[in-house]
């Protein structure tokens, strides 16, 4: 049995040796690991630490770190340079954790330091400068890093700024609130303004004649603020306005301020004045627009005088003078200096005649390459220009050493014309013999020779040679061969009569696209940018999906500025890309007003904001008037309504009221208030092919019915229509405001029924097919084809009066008043269930942005589906004009009908925006 | 000293048993293996960041063994060697078709085209000959002095952020 004394001994002897000897072992342990021997575990799990400004699987995937991974020291360092792209980090710690040596495990703690950035900036206490100003002079802007060690230098910037403005007693503070987002702050530019300094006398010194002029362009007046900017501003005035009354040497006025009085010493120099002699053809003024002596910072001497005679010389020959001399002098006043310029204008010559000799190609071609024709008036400048053409023309034509040997000019034989006489020796010219490739792998000789463009027998072209090289260099690009280089050999026969070309191609490594970093944005989220860009890592490099990817974001409508930069990763075919982003306003205010023919003026108002929760979702209200309706509009809109598939959805809730009026007497036909729902997605199947899917529930309120009306007698009458619809549009125009080639075609289905809750039961299809093509340059021939269709299929065979077709107005057949083109119950349009519509324009450009149309226009509706009759149609023609808008153009149209019946009007004048189709 | 010692002793001979264990206790917490720094950030040049593996690299490639200089001096000449890296990309002197440059390399290229720009104004400027003597300054001295006002130029151009190295 052991005793007491030796069983305490023990423990005191043993239990400290035993703590001693694993504190040891631990230490030993943990100290044999160290980062060396890192290099090549695998993660097993990652924590993490304080981020808040990007989202964490987008953050492990910039850093190329998941479980399973295993560790290098240079795919860390990559990893953490790239996150640091984004812009947000002030530090990144990575630090490895839980080491367990025995499964070559280790997890790691990662720890994010972000900057702290400005969520908004408010200036307050401006009373005078304006806060965009203190703003700009600031620097500061919403999103930036926010850095307290740089307050000092801005309050200066705003201080000085502020002291120049008359405020040099001003005083700025600087607030940083915390806001609402972790690691964001909010700023307050708190401003006291102070008293302003104040001016107590204006005096001006200098010409006397000018003094009062130089009071009238001083803004600053007695007791004034003494605004040092604005000061500035009114001397430049005043110094240009002097330049432009001849005061060429006159420089900007020095001022002085000293206890409220202000002095301005105005060194206006002296005067000129510019007179000709001589000119009968051309004007003074045009003469003086050809030099500009108010430009002139030195003194107009001998130089000056000579170089503006040269200018004026020189435009009497453009205008067809080849004689005209121009002299200068000067002549010294009292008050002045006049330049003097004696101009001999000789007599004007037009080109007779250009005859060509020692060629083989027709004189007509030729006249053609020189753009000279006949009758032009003659100037050496672009007749020698127009000769160094025909010397391109030839080398295109693989004449190589083609020149013009000699150019005579007989000016005697025709008073007031010129006849020119060209020698060309044409020389040898070069043809193509032969064409290869050389270094290709990836692509086909026959591949790369076919779109070089260039074959055997074809004239030799240094500039075919070079848009062939382009050609094969762009193709390499586009599939990731970024480094790819050609160089061309060329090898001339010894007559030079034939070549053989090289292309000799390095194409370096293949290329794929990395991770993408995202930078500059702070309410936008990572994850809607990269659907949009839709660039994925390992797919191949192509320049253009780039391109596209930036087309993409900017059409999201949220960026002010977009820049992609592709970066190297050394050693590696993988190129990471930056797209560095700056965000606009998401708040939008918009406002029209317009004019038609049939509601008169309108307009319309609509408030948005076009990123809710930084995912590009758009909600807006919109109100439209006119003098027939009333409509508001709450939207909402969604690009991606299914997170990983791009589905857009639309929702709408409207309320409307309309009066409908007969469009001849404008008396009241009925009145109508309609509350809709309609949701929708719609999908974009390609870039022209797209399709959509809407449901829409109204509650249509009819009242104040004129009799007459088909509504079967009632007065009023109250409906609910729930219906679904789709459509298929294949838009192939090559601009939908204003289109000159391509096409488009619909087709629109509608279904009403009582399974869908719905009062009216009906199916409506409409088919359109409309082409445009660009008959020669300023004309363009449209065509295009509608009809519709459509069919009760409750109770009713009618449509409902909201859901029929009408035709007749400026945008279906012109000619026609609105809506009167087809069925009428004592001169009431009740429209129809099927209709057909043919139109025909030609489009002329005349100038600029007018323009002017010729049209036929055809259709017809009928009240049943079944009597449809194409030859049973009414016909118009007219002409209209066009002024183009950057969203379409202004039409006024005059349509006259073919055959007017007895109570209608042989024509109608209408008034739009955009095309009739 | 040796009464604070004392009173130590005096303790530990008291509470023995109790003083070793917790001593012991909290030198084996000491002893549990903390996380290993695999990278930091000791730098930022405006918006490329300075790592300590770019550091330690750089100490052990460049300085000689048992240099007395602290890591924050270390770190310095790192930031001066990463400026002139950045100048010399700026320059495209890193374009070469389908290799990538080594720093080495470049930071080599970036100073043959400082010698070639420097020496020629040198020679002009101070009237030196061919052999660079005039008895006060020799070649080497006045193009290091230029390359440090390029260095000093660049550093006024970039915003410069340091962090504790360790």
């Amino acid at each position: 049995m052991i005793s007491n004394n030796k069983l305490k001994w023990s423990i005191q002897i043993w239990i400290p040796t035993v703590f001693i000897c694993f504190f040891l072992f631990n230490a030993a342990v943990s100290g044999a690991v160290t980062m060396g021997d890192i290099w090549g575990y695998r993660v097993s799990s990652i924590t993490v630490q304080g981020l808040t400004g990007m989202e964490e699987d987008y953050f492990l995937d910039l850093l190329d770190l998941n479980p399973g991974t295993v560790l290098t020291s240079v795919r860390i360092r990559e990893g953490v340079a790239r996150v640091f792209k984004k812009g947000i980090f002030l530090n990144i710690r990575v630090e490895a954790l839980d080491l367990n040596s025995v499964a070559g495990e280790a997890s790691l703690l990662i720890a994010v330091t972000e900057k702290q950035r400005v969520a908004s900036i408010k200036i307050e206490g401006d009373d005078v400068v304006s806060s965009k100003d203190i703003l700009k002079i600031s620097g500061l802007f919403r999103g930036m890093e926010f850095r307290a060690d740089l307050n000092t230098e801005i309050q200066r910037k705003v201080l000085d700024f502020l002291a120049r403005r008359g405020f040099p007693e001003a005083k700025v503070q600087i607030i940083v609130k915390s806001a609402k987002r972790p690691n964001f702050v909010n700023l307050i530019l708190a401003v006291t303004e102070g008293s302003a300094e104040r001016i107590k006398s204006i005096t001006i010194k200098g010409v006397k004649k000018y003094r009062s002029r130089a009071e009238s362009l001083l803004k600053l007046k007695k007791l004034s603020r003494f605004d040092r900017l604005t000061l500035e501003e009114n001397l430049q005035k005043i110094r240009q306005d002097m330049r432009r009354r001849g005061y060429y040497q006159a420089k900007l006025p020095k001022w002085s301020f000293d206890d409220g009085k202000l002095i301005i010493n105005i060194d206006s120099g002296p005067r000129y004045k510019i007179s000709f002699e001589g000119n009968e053809s051309l004007s003074s003024d045009k003469l003086k627009a050809e030099f500009s002596f108010e430009e002139l910072e030195d003194d107009p001497g001998e130089a000056t005088l000579e170089e503006a005679a040269r200018r004026f010389a020189a435009l009497y020959h453009r205008k067809g003078y080849p004689f005209a001399q121009v002299a200068a002098s000067f002549e010294v006043n009292k008050d002045f200096t006049t330049l003097v310029f004696y101009i001999f204008e000789g007599p004007r010559v037009s080109v007779k005649n250009i005859r060509f000799s020692g060629v083989s190609i027709a004189s007509k071609r030729l006249m053609a390459i020189m753009d000279y024709k006949e009758g032009d008036p003659y100037d050496e400048s672009l007749f020698e220009s127009a000769v160094a053409r025909m010397a391109s023309f030839y080398n295109a034509l693989g004449c190589l050493e083609a020149e013009v040997t000699g150019i005579k000019k007989d000016f005697e034989s025709y008073p007031g014309d010129v006849v020119i006489d060209i020698s060309i020796n044409e020389g040898v010219c070069t043809l193509i013999q032969k064409v290869m490739v050389a270094g290709n792998s990836v692509f086909r000789d026959v591949e790369l020779l076919e779109l070089s463009g260039i074959k055997q027998g074809d004239p030799y072209n240094e500039v075919d040679i070079a848009d062939a090289r382009y050609r094969m260099l762009e193709k390499y690009n586009q599939n990731g061969y970024l480094n790819a280089a050609i160089q061309v050999v060329r090898n001339f026969s010894k007559d030079m009569k034939s070549a053989q070309l090289e292309f000799v191609i390095r194409e370096g490594r293949k290329f794929k696209f990395g991770k993408v970093i995202i930078a500059g944005n702070t309410r936008t989220r990572d994850g809607i940018i990269r659907k949009e860009l839709n660039l994925s890592e390992g797919e191949i490099y192509d320049n253009r999906k780039a391109l596209s990817g930036k087309q993409a974001l900017y059409r999201m409508g949220l960026f002010s500025s977009v820049n992609i930069t592709p970066l190297k990763r050394p050693g590696s075919d993988e190129q990471d890309v930056l797209v560095q982003l700056r965000e606009g306003r998401f708040g939008t205010v918009d406002l029209g007003a317009g004019y038609g023919d049939y509601d008169k003026m309108r307009g319309f108002i609509e408030v948005a904001h076009n990123n809710l929760s930084g995912l590009n979702r758009r909600i807006s209200l919109r109100g439209e008037f006119s003098f027939i309706e009333e409509r508001y509009l709450l939207n909402y809109y969604d690009p991606w309504l299914l997170l990983d598939y791009r589905l857009p959805f639309r929702m709408t809730l409207i309320r409307e009221y309309l009066r409908q009026l007969d469009a001849d007497t404008w008396a009241l036909r009925y009145e109508s208030k309609r509350a809709s729902f309609v949701v929708g997605v719609d999908r974009n199947f390609s870039d022209a092919l797209k399709g959509s899917l809407d449901y829409e529930y109204s509650f249509l309120d009819i009242y104040n019915v004129r009799p007459g009306e088909d509504l079967s007698g009632k007065t009023e009458e109250t409906r609910a229509v729930s219906a679904v619809s789709s459509s298929l549009v294949m838009d192939k125009r090559n601009n939908p405001f204003n289109p000159s080639r391509g096409s488009i075609n619909a087709f629109v289905i509608k279904v009403a029924d009582g399974a869908l809750f719905s009062e009216s039961d009906f199916i409506k299809a409409t088919v359109q097919s409309s082409w445009y093509f660009q008959a020669a340059k300023p004309l363009v021939l449209a065509l295009s084809f509608k009809g519709g269709a459509a069919q009760g299929t409750g109770q009713r065979d009618k449509l409902p009066i909201e859901e029929r077709f009408l035709l007749g107005g400026g945008v279906s057949v012109r000619g026609y008043d609105r809506d009167k083109l087809g069925p009428k119950v004592d001169g009431t349009p009740i429209g129809g269930n099927a209709f057909l519509l043919l139109n025909t324009e030609l489009r002329m450009n005349i100038w600029k942005g007018l323009g002017s149309v010729a049209f036929i226009d055809g259709g017809n509706v009928w009240v049943e589906t079944a009597k449809m009759d194409p030859s049973d149609l009414r016909y118009s023609w007219g002409f209209g004009i066009r002024y183009n808008t950057p969203v379409g153009p202004l039409s006024l149209d005059y349509g006259r009908k073919f055959d007017p019946e007895k109570d209608e009007s042989p024509f109608e004048i209408h008034f739009n925006l955009g095309h009739a189709f | 000293m040796s009464r604070l010692l004392r009173y130590i002793s005096t303790l530990a001979m008291r509470f023995s048993r109790q003083f070793f264990l917790v001593v012991f206790c909290i030198l084996m917490l000491g002893g549990v293996s903390r996380g290993i720094v695999l990278e930091r950030v000791v730098a930022i040049i405006g918006d490329s960041p300075v790592f300590l593996s770019e550091l330690l690299e750089f100490k052990r490639k460049h300085l000689p063994d048992g240099s007395a200089l602290s890591d924050e001096e270390v770190l310095q000449k790192l930031i001066d060697r990463k400026l002139l890296l950045m100048e010399a990309r700026r320059l495209r002197l890193d374009t070469i078709m389908g290799d990538d440059m080594d720093s080495d390399a470049l930071i080599e290229r970036y100073l043959k085209l400082a010698i070639s720009t420097f020496m020629p104004d040198i020679r002009m400027k101070k009237g030196l000959n061919d052999n660079f003597s005039d008895g006060t300054i020799t070649k080497e001295d006045e193009f290091n002095r230029r390359l440090r006002n390029k260095i000093t130029d660049l550093r006024k151009q970039y915003d410069i952020r340091v962090f504790p190295v360790m």
